[in-house]
């Protein structure tokens, strides 16, 4: 048998860079020299970004046939194509460009986050939750033991672990018996194989697992490490299927689509089959993580810097879609989130307003706003985004391309309205993803024409109260709410209530909060 | 004699290991065997039989690994009588010994990267080899893992006389666990029960950066220390005397580097509290503009002043040329090959 072509790793460095006309000193120089090592290219140790996405590649090439790059950078505008009679678009990235399969499930686990795998049956769902588990560092067996089968009479002892029969008998307190916990709770990589058939009171006591990271049975407490977690679903075919709690399935943080195999790659698939070799058996060393290098990368990924420009622009996107104008009476309640609570139909509700733009505002597509997790899991992972690709720093486009796997879940549209409704969106109905992206060029295109990255007064006084107020006179303090309420006054005439205006008005009360209570208590000081 | 271990493995496989060297051999005539055999026998087999005591399992790899590196190494002269390397066999002796574990898991990848730390830190005018392998050997003691270890491994090269990774190893000090960060920036002594908020390892990182004659202990100790400007370190020389320079330099500063230059070849200098180096650039039209220093100023009579501290230096007036960066002022006497350095310590 020849593994020789498995056993290649890609080499470094894997994205290229332009070269710093200044000269600095890497120390990580230190360990390059006069001797190499012997069996094939590497990373240096240390670069973990490096060795990341050389485990990218690696799966990409040897292990998961996914010939796919969905997840598109350019440096220079590509070449587009056109086809058919819906003028389907492609494009032909001048940028190195990914596959979100691979992709995201890696980034999941250098962010410790959780990833549903969806597709058909044998798309690779399980193969490359396997595969997450060898790159984390367990062995072939341990990953083998830790998956978790979802099957209809799966208990919550099959899940956690039994009490130990001999402390059973004989004990007169729960404090005494002891609990053979079962080994994957401690693993980090957790696989959960076709989670929705599992009974819905188990996957009660999942949901105590993956939300907050510790296992109970019998008053005895189990806390697991931060881990890695990836679920596949199984599509009902195969027996069984029960609905999966919402609460569990709002824990999910990035949804992945197990795409088509594309018969143009068949003879890969040959080859697979002639040498008889599975691509979690032969993970070549050089792109295992160990748990100290794990944890590196996750504190390197966190330093990755958001510019506040692009969080600008992710604030603007993520103020469009709570508010619902007729949803109560208090401005603060104004909310999505009231009309659900309330249990009334909310298109009831929607219909109330005739005066907004139903197709340009953004907010009218989703039944639902941005949750504050969700909100953390999309810093999280374009951070992450930006580490794989070796910046320091988030681009627009890592939030472009990540996004829509975030929200693939936590945004619901709202299929009655008249954006769906246009021939041209009908596809939005059906692809989430592509629905998600369009939202965020809306959201882009409208921060544009409202020139927000130079006409943000909110900004302005949020920005100076963030300096601190220690050294703030009386007559400063006033101004500044002399200037918050010029704003809302200059609002209030004749304007669209719309929901980044909503947020910015809630933010403008605030901001005019700390200021009168600062002034009332240095009046009280003096 | 060798050990047993090795001994098996050479019998199992003794084509193969014979068809190495004769590999190596063929591309380096130079390669002694009778070195090659002595380093076998007296560096290479300690380490198996230390490997061997924890990791049965791996020997083969290890075994494998440390042939075929030992071959490249005694073929390209670094290990043997007449090597200008001999810290490297030192090196290999005293942490292959003391880190079997970090060798069995990962035999090719660690005994490169040290191989190539020592090559690398020998090579280095300024290096202290012997100094990194001893505080290797001693701060490796506290983690098992062989990242962990290397990472530190780079921040104390850095304090091994190899100060132009300065910037970089501060980097790697952020970006690794605190415990070891802390530990690699001063002792392990010293941190030994000790945490670190995030906040005040900023800080300490700062310090750090800001005070390049401070040692990084001073600043988590409880003693206070009265900072003063002090004659901290002197570089260069005249060629004769195996220094870098034909004619008395000049010195300047470019992108908060120093620029040390004569006729016929420019350096950029790094200097703190752990050495100073040299390291060859090419001489740039700009380097040749004067730059002015304002915050550190020495004058004629050599009176050196830094905001409210102040010295003065006799055997430093009359300077031929002067630079500052922070708290270091870089001076070269009248008809001087070298530079001294000012700079504001505790010590």
């Amino acid at each position: 048998m020849n593994f020789n072509k498995f056993k290649k790793i890609s080499e470094a460095p894997t994205k290229p860079y332009k070269r710093r006309e200044q000269r600095t000193f890497d120390v990580a120089d230190l360990y390059r020299g006069p001797v190499s090592e012997q069996s094939t290219n590497r990373a240096p140790a240390a670069q973990l970004d490096e060795k990341l996405r050389q485990a990218y590649f690696w799966i990409v090439n040897n292990a998961i046939i996914s010939p796919y790059y969905d997840i598109e950078y350019n440096t220079s505008p590509p070449l587009t194509f056109t086809f058919g009679d819906l003028k389907s678009i492609v494009t032909l990235p001048s940028d190195q460009s990914y596959s979100s399969f691979v992709l995201l499930p890696l980034l999941t686990l250098a962010v410790r986050k959780r990833c549903l795998l969806v597709g058909g049956p044998g798309r690779g769902k399980t193969a490359s939750a396997f595969l997450m588990g060898i790159v984390a560092g367990y062995s072939l067996k341990d990953v083998r033991g830790a998956i978790q089968h979802g099957q209809p009479h799966m208990t919550i002892t099959d899940l956690f672990g039994t009490p130990l029969p001999k402390d059973l008998g004989p004990s007169d307190t729960m404090d005494t018996i002891r609990i053979a916990w079962r080994r994957w709770l401690g693993m980090r990589v957790k696989i959960i194989d076709e989670y929705n058939r599992i009974p819905i009171r188990t996957q009660s006591a999942l949901l105590t697992v993956m939300a907050d990271n510790y296992a109970e049975i019998l008053g005895h407490i189990y806390e697991c490490p931060e881990s890695a977690w990836y679920l596949t679903v199984n599509n009902g075919a195969g027996g069984v299927a029960y609905k999966d709690i919402e609460a569990l399935r709002d824990r999910i943080d990035v949804v992945v689509k197990a795409p088509h195999f594309t018969p143009r790659f068949l003879g890969e698939l040959l080859s697979r089959v002639e040498m008889n070799c599975k691509p979690e058996e032969i993970v070549p060393p050089q792109i295992i993580f160990s748990e100290g290098e794990l944890d590196e990368l996750f504190k390197q990924i966190l330093r990755v810097n958001i510019p506040y420009p692009l969080l600008r622009r992710l604030e603007f996107f993520a103020s469009q879609f709570e508010f619902c104008e007729h949803a109560a009476e208090q401005f603060e309640y104004k909310t999505k989130d009231t009309v659900t609570l309330s249990g009334i139909d909310r298109n009831v509700v929607i219909a109330q307003d005739t005066g907004c733009d139903s197709v340009k505002n953004l907010g009218v597509q989703t039944c639902n706003g941005l949750s504050v997790r969700a909100l953390m899991t999309i810093l999280l992972f374009i951070k992450a985004m930006a580490y794989f690709r070796g910046d320091k720093e988030i681009s627009l486009q890592d939030i472009r391309e990540i996004l829509p796997f975030i929200l693939h879940d936590k945004l619901t549209p709202n299929h009655d309205t008249p954006f769906f409704e246009d021939a041209k969106n009908f596809v939005f109905r059906v692809d989430r993803i592509g629905w998600v992206r369009n939202l965020f060029d809306l959201a882009c295109a409208e921060y544009n024409r409202l020139d927000l990255d130079t006409r943000d007064p909110v900004g302005e006084i949020d920005e100076e109260l963030k300096q601190g107020l220690d050294g703030v006179s009386e007559k400063d303090a006033k101004m500044k709410l002399v200037k918050i309420e010029r704003i809302l006054d200059n609002w209030q005439e004749g304007r669209n209530l719309n929901g980044h205006h909503y947020d910015d008005i809630l933010t403008l009360k605030y901001l005019h909060h700390r200021y009168s209570n600062y002034l009332k208590w240095l009046r009280f000081a003096k | 004699m060798i050990s047993p271990a090795l001994a098996s493995e050479f019998r199992e496989k003794r084509d193969e290991y014979n068809d190495k060297f004769a590999t190596i051999h063929t591309l380096y005539p130079r390669l002694n065997p009778e070195i090659f055999t002595d380093f076998l026998t007296h560096t290479l087999s300690p380490i198996v039989d230390a490997v061997y005591k924890i990791n049965r399992d791996r020997i083969s790899d290890v075994i494998e690994a440390l042939y075929d590196i030992s071959l490249v190494l005694v073929a390209k002269g670094f290990i043997g009588p007449h090597s200008n390397y001999p810290s490297i066999e030192y090196g290999w002796r005293r942490l292959f010994d003391a880190f079997p574990h970090f060798i069995a898991a990962s035999p090719n990848t660690f005994v490169t990267v040290i191989t190539n730390a020592l090559y690398n830190l020998t090579f280095e005018k300024y290096g202290r080899p012997g100094e990194w392998i001893e505080k290797m050997v001693e701060y490796g003691q506290y983690t098992r893992d062989s990242f962990c270890f290397l990472e530190m491994g780079k921040i104390l090269a850095w304090r091994c006389g190899l100060t132009h990774y300065r910037d970089s190893a501060l980097e790697v000090a952020q970006n690794l666990t605190h415990k070891y960060a802390l530990m690699a920036l001063t002792s392990p002594k010293l941190v030994e029960g000790k945490t670190i908020n995030e906040s005040s390892f900023k800080k300490l990182i700062d310090n750090i950066r800001s005070f390049p004659w401070i040692r990084p202990s001073s600043f988590i100790q409880k003693e206070r220390r009265t900072k003063r400007l002090k004659l901290v370190g002197r570089v260069g020389g005249f060629q004769g005397f195996d220094g870098p320079f034909i004619n008395p330099p000049r010195i300047t500063v470019s992108e908060d580097t120093f620029i040390v230059y004569d006729n016929e070849c420019c350096f950029e200098l790094y200097a703190d509290i752990f050495g100073c180096s040299l390291k060859s650039t090419e001489l740039r039209e700009e380097f040749l503009k004067n730059k002015s220093y304002e915050t550190f100023t020495i004058d004629s009579n050599g009176n050196a002043r830094y905001y409210d501290y102040s010295a003065q230096f006799p055997g430093l007036s009359g300077a031929a040329s002067a630079a500052s960066i922070g708290s270091t002022l870089a001076v070269v006497p009248p008809c001087s090959h070298m530079i001294f350095l000012i700079g504001l310590t505790n010590e």
